[in-house]
């Protein structure tokens, strides 16, 4: 990365000062790279770069002016001025003819500009490193299981392996980042405040990551010592300019985080934003010890004894950390698990003793350390792919759009065909014609390239804004263009130019070139047709490739977004309601819930209204091992099932159906009702072959056999709970009672509406304001609206899709009118003669259209083979649509043989009102 | 003497001056950067060199291979005796139109 920025430094600086300007900027590099390390340096370099790049005409007019050189040398090789010729005979020449070179231009940086946003976003989330020193080093902690690997790690658990590897290596903790409430100085204390995200982290996190404040001060480890006792924050600068809008007194101030006041005791660097890899990172860090003070309640498993409504810090049962391990250079990383492993096992022997089962399977669990030097990223995951198939997708469209830039340029050299073949026979040298045509063709793609940089820093705003769901969501994911993607889009840039000046070069200075000398053109003006029609055929093949893609994932889209949920889309209204952050008792937020209930039923327009713990199609869940009398799971197999808690109108709000048995009522509205509801899948699976209903089941097989078992007095028809494609999974309901839902408070509410759903959604919001001001409400949203959220990476990449296959259908089209065009140009004396011996005028027009529409079926006939192999290997990517699905190929090949034969029309038209006499005359 | 300095101009030139013997391009940059607090490119600063050393105000000559910058010479730089005329012109000037409102520009 410094070479390369060094590199241009070096070319666009002025050779009289090349010397000492690079010289200078190394001594400057190492300072700072001693005083601020080598991240900050190598950030200092590219601005610095930047700098010259802009700076440097006035640079070289600086020079040009002056009389004595101090390093007076020869001033340059043959080789480098004949270049330098070459770039200004092509420069001189594209001014000559802006349209063409306009035409050119704008194609290819629609085409280099769009791969390179595309490739900005790969590079944020797949490619880049933490911006951390030595991010090589820096690893999170895998416990690998045969059927179960784990990442949490319990509080007491990480300290313990913190201190057994002490001196060998430094270990950090961190939970996942969690939305909370937050108000800053206590404004609107009374209301809900403003959505953020926080991190909860061990006093070492800053200190491994090597950060330094922007102000104030980071997180220590002496801020994390006593439970709930440490009230004190850092902020991301992100979060800073945006609320304190980069006020330097923002140290000292008060943010409250769901209810409990935290100082403010530092800013974070702005090119630092934690350890994951999101899109919207972490707001504001605080110690974890404050994990109760903050109500922080996901991303944990706990086992055994453990108590999840007491803090979870102190509990060796209660596992929600992520741990990270800082290697030392000279230390090989399996060392440090080995040791890790040993500590872990430690541990299993004393936890043994509270849940013997638990630490058994810790006992066989093994630490693995696994490179965490470019963050954690759920998005890389699930993006990587689709980023993947966009990039290819964009690079096709390149070349698409190379191949129009490719038939100009062959155009173009036919017309200087006199001048190149007087060159040539005046002893030109053949590679230095050829050189001269690509130079041309190279400063097009340069001047693509840099326009295709401009409109990348802007579509790649567009492209994270649809894979953030909307335009206004705040996005902090930074996908600027560093030295990657710069090299990227230079390298495309070149890549383009060579190959679209290939052709023309190799056709120009080929033998027969002699021959136009001798007037033999006709001959030539067939070859030349040839390789235009050829070039065209491929841009209708890679064309028809792009839209079969894009009429894929539309299908698929349209396929996942209707699939059958199980719940009624149409009438529902849903909610959610972050009653935590209240911090009422478990009874206060009981009769929170029926006054929400009461108020919501009493509105007009709606039929029931229900809570849940999770509701339908949401991305949370809550899952439990348990087991059942009469079923023995195979080997391997974990008997697992989904559960969620719901009021009594639950089923019938979301339109969920009854299948045997009952619904709930006043009969399980005792403290010690067992009763619950369970799905057709949990049925069918567990109960075969037998009535479910009055069978027992439980988390254990001590709970199964004692009165503490859950009956079963209900079968519900199945749902699609947070995953549209795969098969339901089981699910178990729950009654939600003052005694059964004191660890998680109901955080969803369902309305269903006689009307449509959508129009109610401001009365709701106004209802639950008025009914306690305080709690926050968000995404008020038609369950069909949460569908499409499930479905948002499908609903981008069918957007993304649908556009490039728009554009490159506008491109290919604007190649086959070019081509036809010239077609028609060539051919004037022919159909003049044509005409003159009494041929039809609208045999004229099908003559050339029948020209058109042969290239079109042939590129569509590549294209049909191109496009299955690509479908094929799209595979998991479609849902629903098979590679060769009928409607998406007839569509594209319709769509594509319509258009071009719009395109072709006119210069067939052109073609049929042709003057005989005029165009034989012209011969 | 000659036309009057511009803004930059000035600063390069007190650097010069600051730096005696030790001028060259990365100190007269840091020189600026670390007193005038603003961030610049090496360019800028060699273009206004290149500039001064044309109108006469400085000269330049090339220094020996430092192993530190890989063995790449240094380009020096020192006020020619026009250039210190004109500093001194445009310091008193300076001077002469500030006298008696220090505070008051302080205040601003």
């Amino acid at each position: 990365m410094t070479k390369v920025a060094l590199g241009i430094i070096w070319l666009v600086t002025p050779r009289a000062n090349r010397e000492w300007v690079l010289g200078d900027t190394v001594e400057q590099f190492d300072r700072r790279a001693q005083s601020e390390g080598t991240g900050a340096a190598r950030r200092w370099l590219f601005r610095e770069t930047v700098r010259v790049v802009l700076s440097a005409p006035g640079h070289y007019r600086s020079v040009r002016s002056r009389a004595h050189t101090p390093s007076a040398g020869p001033s340059g090789g043959g080789r480098m001025s004949t270049s330098w010729q070459d770039i200004r005979f092509g420069l001189r020449l594209l001014r000559r003819s802006p349209i063409f070179t306009f035409v050119a231009v704008s194609s290819l940086a629609l085409g280099i500009g769009g791969s390179a946003a595309v490739f900005s976003v790969l590079n944020a989330v797949v490619l880049r490193s933490l911006p951390i020193p030595e991010p090589d080093r820096f690893f999170s902690v895998t416990r690998q299981h045969p059927q179960e690997p784990s990442q949490r790690f319990s509080w007491p658990s990480v300290q313990g392996i913190r201190d057994h590897l002490t001196g060998q290596a430094e270990v950090a903790a961190a939970s996942s980042i969690a939305t909370m409430q937050l108000h800053i100085d206590g404004v609107g204390a009374g209301t809900a405040g403003e959505r953020g995200s926080v991190q909860l982290v061990s006093g070492e996190y800053f200190d491994i990551l090597r950060q330094r404040p922007l102000f104030g001060r980071l997180l220590t480890s002496a801020d994390n010592h006593t439970l709930d006792a440490h009230p004190v924050a850092v902020i991301s600068s992100g979060y800073w300019r945006r609320q304190f809008g980069g006020a330097p007194d923002a140290v000292g101030r008060t943010l409250t985080i769901n209810g409990t006041p935290f100082t403010i005791v530092g800013i974070t660097r702005p090119e630092f934003f934690g350890t994951n890899v999101v899109m919207r990172h972490a707001d504001a860090w605080v110690p974890l010890m404050m994990q109760s003070s903050v109500r922080y309640a996901t991303g944990a498993s706990s086992h055994g004894t453990a108590d999840m409504r007491r803090p979870w810090p102190s509990q060796p049962l209660v596992e929600w950390l992520t741990l990270f391990v800082r290697v030392p250079k000279d230390t090989a990383p399996s060392t440090i698990a080995a040791a890790i492993t040993v500590r872990h096992h430690a541990d299993a022997a004393s936890i043994r003793g509270d849940d013997p089962s638990y630490g058994d399977r810790m006992n066989s669990e093994r630490a693995t350390l696994d490179a965490a030097g470019r963050g954690l990223s759920g998005l890389r995951a699930s993006a990587s792919t689709t980023l993947y198939v966009l990039l290819a997708m964009m690079t096709i469209l390149l070349v698409i759009s190379s191949g129009n830039v490719a038939g100009l340029l062959v155009a173009r050299a036919a017309a200087r065909e006199r001048e190149i073949a007087v060159r040539l026979s005046l002893g030109a040298g053949r590679f230095r014609l050829a050189r001269q045509l690509i130079v041309e063709s190279l400063l097009l793609s340069l001047g693509g390239g840099a326009l295709g940089l401009v409109i990348a820093t802007w579509a790649r705003h567009l492209i994270v804004a649809l894979f953030a769901g909307s335009a206004s969501a705040i996005v902090t994911l930074d996908t600027g263009l560093d030295w990657r993607v710069i090299g990227f889009a230079l390298a495309v840039t070149l890549i383009a130019g060579v190959a679209c000046g290939l052709l023309p070069a190799i056709r120009a200075t080929r033998d027969h070139m002699a021959d136009s000398l001798k007037g033999r053109a006709a001959l030539e003006s067939r070859r030349r047709l040839f390789a235009g029609r050829a070039l065209v055929v491929l841009q209708m093949a890679f064309c028809l490739l792009l839209l079969v893609v894009a009429g894929l994932f539309v299908r698929s889209l349209r396929v996942l977004t209707t699939v059958d949920i199980g719940f009624d889309r149409q009438h529902v209204l849903g909610a959610r309601l972050d009653v935590r952050s209240l911090g009422y008792s478990p009874e206060d937020r009981h009769v929170l819930y029926q006054r929400v209930l009461e108020r919501v039923q009493s509105l007009p327009g709606v039929v029931s209204a229900s809570l849940s713990l999770n509701g339908p199609v949401v991305l949370s869940s809550w899952l439990s091992g348990f087991t059942v009398d009469g079923y023995t799971p195979r080997a391997g197999e974990r008997m697992q099932t989904n559960e969620d808690l719901v009021t009594e109108q639950y089923f019938s709000t979301v339109g969920l159906r009854m299948v045997t048995g009952r619904p709930f009522g006043p009969l399980d509205r005792g403290p010690d009702s067992r009763s619950t509801i369970i799905n057709e899948t949990m049925a069918r699976k567990y109960f075969a072959g037998q009535d479910p209903i009055g069978k027992r089941w439980g988390y254990s097989e001590s709970m199964l056999r004692g009165p503490e078992a859950f009956v079963v007095i209900g079968v519900v028809e199945d749902a699609k709970y947070r995953d549209l494609k795969g098969a339901v999974p089981s699910m178990a309901y729950h009654l939600s009672g003052p005694s059964r839902d004191v660890n998680d408070p109901l955080g969803d509410l369902e309305v269903r509406t006689s009307g449509s759903p959508l129009a109610l959604s401001g009365t709701l919001r106004h209802v639950l304001a008025q009914i306690e001001p305080r709690l926050p409400v968000n995404d008020v949203l038609p369950l069909d609206a949460r569908v499409a959220r499930l479905a948002w990476q499908e609903i981008v990449v069918a957007r993304l899709t649908s556009i490039f296959g728009g554009i490159s259908l506008l491109l290919a089209c604007l190649g086959l009118y070019g081509t036809i065009s010239y077609g028609v140009s060539q051919r004037v004396p022919e159909l003049g003669l044509r005409l003159a011996l009494g041929a039809d005028r609208r045999r004229l027009l099908w003559l050339v259209m029948r020209d058109a529409l042969l290239l079109v079926i042939v590129g569509s006939a590549l294209g049909v083979v191109l496009a299955y192999a690509a479908a094929s290997s799209l595979g998991n990517q479609l849902y629903g649509v098979g590679p060769l699905d009928p409607i998406a190929y007839v569509t594209a090949a319709t769509l594509l043989i319509t258009v071009g034969l719009v395109a072709a029309y006119l210069p067939a038209l052109r073609a049929s009102r042709i003057e005989p006499m005029t165009a034989i005359s012209r011969n | 003497v000659s036309s009057a300095l511009g803004e930059f101009e000035q600063l390069v030139l007190i650097a010069l001056l600051r730096l005696g013997p030790d001028a060259y391009g990365a100190t007269v940059r840091r020189e600026i950067e670390a007193r005038a607090r603003r961030e610049l490119s090496i360019s800028a600063v060699y273009t206004t060199l290149e500039r001064l050393e044309q109108k006469g105000l400085v000269r330049s000559w090339v220094g020996d291979p430092t192993p530190e910058r890989g063995g790449r010479r240094r380009r020096h730089f020192e006020l020619s005796p026009l250039g210190a005329r004109a500093l001194k012109a445009a310091y008193q000037a300076f001077a002469g139109m500030t006298t008696g409102l220090e505070q008051r520009l302080k205040a601003l």
